[in-house]
């Protein structure tokens, strides 16, 4: 399907501003109360809300008419995009909250510390009602996996822990070792969920090229004409077109080369210089990852638009009215 | 009551009449959203029935099919849950799956949900619209009783489609499924349409491939 910009960025920033929630409440807990109301927790907390408040934002330009914004939560009971939206609200409010309080020292340390705990845990929920909502559509066939939870959240977790562990790295000047050691397991428990995931899309796009009798029985049928002029990719964004298997190859290893470059900033330790490396590499891991998974992804009417051989009515756009 | 409309494949020569006149149709009108806003620079635009051409099978047996598609106003419509707004529904007195465009925010997830790619974008309005069953006409009491039908029903010269309720067991188009075995699109996604196909009959080939080479050497 197509990857518009907002899609892109609603669900990689959420996923980052979880991913910096998880750091900031885990080593709240690690370095103890003085932790609470230092430079460093300060700094995550407000990098979390940024990220939040740029994910939430860029969902009402997801929206194509948000007059009927006001309806949103008419369907909690079936529609997990309604769920969506009544779980990251509530995530915004506690990131808001832990900003707050990290940054007024009246503030008691536990106040800090429970609030950072439930903002991560608050986020890890509307993260996983993210994914949840690619992981139950059966017409997607790509998505409709075990895989695509574990995946998206990973991502973004792991993406949003190696932006924390940068800010500790450039706030504190300390190596923080052992959150770099544990963002490089989890970074490798990510990739095999990722490489997992990538076998299911292959799967997918297998089954539509195969033909399979075009939903029709008794007969292999090929598609001969969409129905119209062009491939309807206008109007049904379900369906994009067909990567090019160049287009495929440059994206994956984009993301391989990304995570593969973030490991070994984690591992060198190399202080600010390699901290703020580690977020461009990171960033670019979850842009190249989020975008093979809408443009790769494989729908069920795709047999219908995209199969078998090209259609032969299929056109360029005319660049304007035809000569009279 | 499930409304639902028939396809006998065997009679559907690919004229595209119904995709004419669903268009024409839902276009005229005060009430007219399957809108061309610039028909002349670009051809695409909105269409709420397309006719899929299909060839099957190798010269010199190779035959072609065509699929009109449209809204198979599901059972189990899985457009419907998935909207947050409730801007899809489902009636309960007639089974039509319609979308209330007051209420729908254009998230377009409806059309992630819909197994069968039937549901159109409309980037101008915002919102997601789809096949109403032609609900203003089948509703109209105004129009005679034969007229009170969706418009591509109406429209097709050699009578492949049928409109009728599926789940009154004596309706036409109940006894159609039922004795020629008709069968729906892509049942293992779980979404249980109400629109069947007819399937094809198997047809004799009277030729070979030697004899067709012949006979077109002998022509031209």
């Amino acid at each position: 399907m197509r990857p518009t910009g907002p899609l892109l960025l609603m669900t990689g920033l959420q996923g980052l501003a979880g991913g910096v929630f998880v750091v900031l409440a885990s080593l709240s807990w690690i370095k103890g109360a003085s932790f609470a109301h230092s430079a460093e927790a300060g700094i995550l907390a407000l990098l979390g809300v940024a990220l939040v408040a740029g994910g939430g934002l860029a969902s009402t330009f997801h929206m194509h008419r948000r007059a009927a914004a006001q309806f949103i939560l008419r369907r909690l009971r079936s529609s997990w995009l309604s769920r969506e939206v009544a779980t990251t609200a509530p995530f915004g409010v506690l990131a808001a909250a832990s900003a707050a309080a990290a940054h007024l020292v009246a503030a008691p340390p536990a106040v800090d510390l429970w609030l950072f705990t439930a903002t991560a845990l608050v986020g890890l929920g509307a993260m996983w009602v993210t994914a949840m909502i690619y992981a139950t559509i059966p017409a997607m066939l790509s998505w409709r996996s075990a895989t695509t939870a574990p995946a998206m959240m990973g991502t973004g977790l792991v993406a949003g822990g190696v932006w924390g562990w940068a800010v500790m790295v450039a706030v504190s000047r300390t190596a923080e070792t052992g959150l770099a050691i544990a963002l490089v397991w989890a970074l490798l428990a990510v990739a095999a969920v990722k490489w997992a995931q990538w076998a299911v899309f292959r799967r997918a796009r297998a089954r539509v090229e195969s033909g399979q009798s075009m939903g029709i029985p008794g007969r292999q049928y090929r598609l001969a004409d969409t129905g119209t002029s062009r491939t309807p990719y206008r109007t049904q964004p379900q369906v994009w077109r067909p990567l090019t298997g160049e287009e495929r190859r440059h994206a994956a290893s984009s993301v391989v080369l990304a995570a593969v470059a973030t490991a070994v900033l984690l591992m060198v330790s190399g202080g600010s210089l390699a901290a703020l490396f580690a977020v461009v590499s990171a960033a670019a891991g979850v842009y190249y990852e989020r975008w093979l998974f809408f443009a790769d992804a494989t729908h069920s009417s795709s047999i219908w638009l995209t199969s078998g051989a090209a259609s032969p009515w299929e056109q360029p756009a005319r660049a304007g009215p035809p000569a009279p | 009551m499930q409304l639902t409309i028939i396809t006998d494949l065997n009679k559907c020569v690919g004229c595209k009449s119904c995709q004419v006149s669903c268009k024409e149709h839902n276009t005229g009108g005060a009430y007219g959203p399957v809108h061309d806003h610039d028909p002349y620079a670009d051809p695409d635009g909105m269409w709420w029935n397309r006719i899929v051409g299909m060839e099957g099978g190798e010269y010199p047996t190779a035959d072609v099919l065509y699929l009109p598609k449209a809204c198979m106003h599901c059972y189990d419509a899985p457009c419907v849950p998935v909207c947050p707004t409730g801007a899809s529904f489902k009636r309960a007195d007639n089974g039509v799956v319609l979308v209330d465009y007051d209420s729908c925010i254009g998230c377009q997830l409806c059309m992630w949900a819909c197994p069968y790619g039937v549901r159109e974008f409309d980037e101008h309005e915002g919102v997601v619209k789809k096949c109403t069953m032609c609900i203003d006409r089948i509703e109209d009491e105004t129009l005679a009783p034969e007229d009170r039908q969706p418009a591509c029903v109406q429209s097709c010269p050699t009578h492949a489609r049928t409109f009728g309720d599926l789940d009154d067991p004596d309706s036409a188009v109940a006894r159609l499924v039922a004795e020629q075995r008709g069968f729906q699109l892509l049942p293992e996604l779980g979404a249980n349409p109400a629109v069947h196909y007819l399937p094809r009959r198997p047809v004799a080939t009277a030729v070979d491939g030697s004899q067709l080479d012949a006979l077109m050497q002998e022509r031209y």
